[in-house]
């Protein structure tokens, strides 16, 4: 009995399929996994897309896609505002250039990063060491055109960092002129470089001059065309010297002490505010003649898009320019 | 013997002298407690309510104020505030950008528009 029950219990487990629910088996192949990716890009889920990639990477990592699949998550991380992590990743595919590869995108896109970590020393050295790697005319072209941009929208800010001692607009006016005869045609750099010569002839103000002037109280501000600063300056300071002179001629020695106190803050502040507002005006009017310039001749290179997606079975990346 | 209002006039120096340069605030940092800037806060916790928020710019002078000597010592500070105080509300809103705050416009005139030209901080 015993025996008959075991045998018919032994039955039952050789039939029963050990594998009971073959439908809940996720395979992931290559194609999934990437098309994972790319759909979350497309849906802007740039953080998770950028994970999918990484994982994409890590379960095949000898597939012809990785590389666009480094890249893929390098742009993901910079769209989803993690620019760190965006850093990273394009820094780790740039430090493998070569002119065949996606390393060249991969620098452009983390100057780019830089840029948005504001870092824009930072932003032309990774195109200077493009300039200086790569062999591809259109490439260097591109870059030199970049930088000079860089250098023209940046100007002031780098002219004040200790790390990045050049004459921006000198040197972006350098990189201009290293760009081929066929990538001036494209990038109209002969009109640029007519209008760009004429910036030393924009109206400047010199802070001497406005520091010296405002030794008359409002002299300053009157030199750099602030009428309204300089009126109140001037009769500010006036009345306020008149009443400690006055305090003193009157003996009263503890209010013409406050007053005088006071008065050689506000004296000090108007020589102040008139050399600030020279390097002002003069900043103002840089900006001015760059915005125009930019308007008129700029191709917008900011507006470079992304757009990683399959095409007939293969991969694609497309670079769009606004002209 | 110094006559009684020259006495007073160099109590009064020193005490001036002494106030800026003997300060606890130094550039770079952030105490309050020293005599301006615990005037400053003085007068936003308890005058600025009463009186009215009407300064058209951005941050507020007395903000900016209060900023410039905590990044640049009590004397500079003290000289770019009154300089901002001169400023308030007239040329500067003709040429500096406008911001929105609260539905509010402003004129941004932050410190770094006022030192970039001497300042790398």
């Amino acid at each position: 009995m015993n025996r008959a029950l075991g045998g018919i219990l032994l039955g039952l487990l050789l039939v029963v399929p050990v594998n009971g629910f073959p439908a809940d088996v996720v395979i992931v192949d290559a194609q999934r996994q990437y098309q994972l990716a790319q759909t979350l890009f497309e849906e802007k889920e740039f953080s998770a897309a950028a994970h999918e990639y990484i994982r994409f990477v890590h379960l095949f990592p000898r597939h012809e896609r990785v590389a666009m699949a480094r890249y893929n998550t390098g742009v993901a991380f910079f769209y989803a505002g993690q620019l760190e992590d965006a850093r990273r990743h394009l820094q780790r595919m740039a430090a493998r250039f070569s002119d065949a590869g996606l390393a060249t995108d991969a620098m452009f896109k983390l100057s780019e990063v830089h840029m948005a970590m504001d870092n824009p020393g930072l932003a032309v050295s990774v195109l200077r060491n493009l300039i200086t790697l790569s062999r591809n005319g259109e490439v260097r072209d591109r870059a030199c055109f970049i930088i000079g941009w860089l250098l023209l929208d940046n100007a002031d800010d780098l002219k004040s960092r200790s790390d990045y001692a050049v004459y921006p607009v000198r040197e972006a006016k350098k990189y201009f002129s290293m760009i081929s005869p066929e990538g001036e045609k494209k990038y109209r750099m002969a009109d640029t470089m007519t209008s760009l010569n004429t910036i030393d002839q924009l109206k400047q103000k010199r802070p001497a001059v406005a520091g010296g002037l405002s030794l008359i109280p409002g002299g300053g501000f009157f030199y750099c065309e602030r009428y309204r600063d300089a009126l109140v300056s001037f009769l500010l300071n006036t009345s306020l010297m008149f009443a400690a002179y006055q305090s003193f001629e009157n003996d009263n020695e503890f209010l013409g002490g406050v007053i005088s106190f006071v008065e050689a803050g506000f004296y000090a502040g108007n020589v102040y505010g008139s050399v600030a507002s020279a390097h002002k005006f003069n900043k103002g009017q840089k900006k001015g003649f760059i915005d125009r310039l930019k308007q008129d001749y700029r191709v917008n290179h900011d507006a470079v898009s992304f757009q990683p997606g399959f095409v007939n079975n293969g991969v694609a990346l497309m670079f769009k320019y606004d002209f | 013997m110094l006559p009684r209002c020259n006495r007073f006039s160099v109590v009064w120096t020193v005490l001036v002298v002494g106030l800026i340069f003997a300060s606890p605030v130094r550039a770079g940092e952030t105490d309050v407690s020293a005599p301006f800037p615990g005037l400053i806060r003085l007068y936003q916790d308890y005058i600025s309510p009463v009186d009215g928020h009407r300064c058209p710019m951005a941050p507020s002078c007395s903000t900016y104020a209060n900023r410039c000597i905590q990044k640049h010592g009590l004397l500079i500070g003290w000289i770019m505030g009154l300089d901002r105080w001169v400023r308030c509300g007239r040329d500067e809103v003709k040429t500096a950008s406008q911001v929105w705050i609260k539905g509010k416009k402003y004129t941004f005139d932050p410190v770094e528009n006022n030192d970039f030209w001497w300042s790398d901080k």
